[in-house]
């Protein structure tokens, strides 16, 4: 990607300020759409992103260029994410308000109505790993090979998530499952 | 592609559509960084830093701390070869060997010379 080797270029020539302010637009979508596809809320997702740029901040000058520098922010995107989800695993019970708000935030959040809002609460009701792909996949219209990339798995196992995805939201919305199935 | 997977793929590209991040992501990202009040990687360099001075701190109290100890040594070494002089040269003359009260009262002086040195030179270097 030639904005990574830009920013790689001036992370080794020490200008790293220039690096992050040039690394914040080329990958504020990229860290906000993984963290959304393992925190499943908007808000979460995009707190967790403002994090995760400064924890790049601080760690830019430690880059050293073993992995591309796509893989080693999503490394650092991921572990925030799992971290924050755990965090907030532990430290809510079902029956906290917070809880039902954000139940009830994903169900009926804006946008999508009638059929879209029942395809997103199949989308909610996937297992984690094909509903994380699929996510991904269609919110910025990803290849699998990033999508595969930015969750630190095989491209044919994402195809398989994918696969599996389609076909059960096609069985689960009735017709379009034999569409896809 | 069928029509079927089109219709699918344009439904599913609909209920992410708006999802994002809100206008002054990147505004408030900046203000975040600003807040730390350092440049990137700054936060390691003064950690490097901490690190290094506590490093430095520890190494001159075992510097002086040893410098002590051999200059005590060797003045202690010094004290007895002084009281008991006669009795080292009356058992270096008796025939066992002649170099004995040399050798300890040169392993004395070396002792109190280096301990002494390394003390000074400690001292200047605080």
């Amino acid at each position: 990607m030639p904005a990574d080797e830009a920013i790689i270029q001036l992370i080794q020539a020490g200008r790293a300020q220039e690096a992050f302010e040039r690394l914040v637009p080329a990958y504020r979508r990229r860290i906000f759409g993984l963290a959304y596809s393992i925190l499943r809320d908007r808000g979460a997702a995009e707190d967790l992103a403002q994090e995760v740029f400064v924890k790049l901040w601080q760690a830019l000058p430690r880059y050293d260029g073993r992995a591309r520098l796509s893989t080693w922010i999503y490394a650092i995107t991921r572990n925030a994410a799992i971290s924050a989800l755990r965090v907030r695993r532990h430290s809510v019970s079902l029956s906290e308000p917070a809880v039902l708000e954000e139940v009830e935030g994903v169900v009926a959040a804006p946008g999508p109505t009638g059929d879209d809002a029942t395809l997103r609460r199949q989308v909610e009701a996937l297992p984690e790993r094909q509903r994380q792909a699929i996510t991904l996949y269609y919110l910025d219209e990803r290849s699998v090979d990033e999508v595969a990339e930015m969750m630190g798995i095989p491209v044919n196992t994402v195809k398989t998530h994918l696969h599996r995805a389609r076909a059960n939201l096609g069985a689960a919305l009735g017709v379009a499952g034999k569409e896809f199935a | 592609m069928s029509d079927g997977e089109a219709r699918f793929d344009e439904r599913m590209r609909g209920i992410f559509a708006g999802v994002d991040t809100s206008r002054d992501f990147d505004l408030r990202v900046m203000q975040h960084v600003a807040a730390l009040g350092t440049a990137p990687g700054g936060d390691l360099r003064a950690q490097f830093e901490r690190r290094r001075e506590r490093a430095l701190r520890k190494f001159r109290r075992e510097a002086w701390s040893n410098a002590v100890t051999i200059t005590g040594i060797g003045a202690a070494a010094m004290v007895v070869v002084w009281h008991n002089a006669p009795a080292i040269v009356q058992w270096a003359q008796s025939g066992e060997t002649a170099t004995v009260p040399g050798l300890v009262a040169g392993a004395a002086i070396a002792a109190l010379t280096g301990g002494l040195w390394n003390l000074l030179r400690g001292r200047s270097a605080f």
